[in-house]
């Protein structure tokens, strides 16, 4: 599934008069730009040095 | 960079990304930038050598040896995206303030295509690499890394969250070329595999 991209999510997001572009519509745009986050619980985590050897 | 390559460049990469972009996401107002394609041409073209001369300067590259196509599209990023007077690439024809994060993410976004377009040049002429990739390269362009922590059904993908921290690091004044070329090394690392693995598929 072709998913759209950033820039075509915010010209839906601006709409067809940008001069009222409002603080609601920034608000959405500031959401849009959050990092995607994979939470993970630090507290289940077993650390230990790397295996790596490069 | 000698003017008439940039120019070329510009010609054949830059500005059909530009018109790309604007035609997919093209609504019923009239789209324009703040400069003509000219100005905004030389704009980003004097930009191209100032930083150029910045990042020979901090990594002490001698001024005869050639930066290598990662390098080369970081800083034509770095050009294209620098917002010392506002974005130039003012998509919304509107004096509107609001909008400076949704400018930010049409000049990134088309930035990062025209990155992309000026990899694949340099790849397809580049006469140590195997014509099998370069051929594969020409059909399919850069290929998108995976985004191996989240869901299949995630909606998100490689490129959009690789521009929210580019403009991120934009807003904190930390945006690097070096670290824009390690992203665009990584980025033909991961078609350079695409390439390896299909080439098993189909011998």
């Amino acid at each position: 599934m072709e998913t759209k991209t950033l820039s075509e999510k915010i010209f839906e997001i601006v709409g067809d008069d940008p001069d009222s572009f409002d603080e609601a519509k920034e608000m959405q745009v500031m959401e849009l730009l959050r990092p995607a986050n994979h939470e993970t619980d630090i507290n289940k985590v077993k650390w230990r040095e790397s295996k790596s050897n490069w | 960079m000698k003017k008439d390559t940039f120019n070329e460049l510009w010609e054949k990469t830059a500005e059909k990304e530009i018109n790309k972009i604007l035609a997919r996401c093209l609504s019923k107002i009239r789209v324009e930038t703040k400069e003509n394609n000219i100005n905004f041409r030389e704009t980003v073209y004097s930009r191209y050598e100032s930083e150029r001369g910045k990042f020979r300067k901090l990594t002490g590259i001698k001024i005869d040896d050639k930066l290598d196509r990662h390098k080369v599209a970081a800083l034509f990023y770095v050009a294209f995206v620098d917002n010392t007077d506002g974005y130039s690439f003012n998509v919304f024809g509107s004096g509107n303030k609001r909008l400076g994060m949704s400018e930010a993410v049409v000049t990134h976004e088309t930035a990062f295509n025209i990155a992309r377009g000026i990899l694949e040049s340099f790849i397809l002429v580049d006469s140590e690499l195997d014509d099998g990739y370069k051929k594969y390269v020409d059909s399919n362009g850069m290929i998108e890394h995976e985004l191996i922590c989240f869901g299949k059904n995630s909606e998100t993908r490689y490129k959009a969250e690789a521009l929210k921290q580019l403009i991120c690091a934009q807003k904190e004044h930390k945006l690097s070329v070096s670290q824009l070329a390690l992203t665009f090394f990584s980025l033909e690392n991961n078609t350079k595999m695409s390439y390896k693995l299909s080439s098993l598929h189909y011998p």
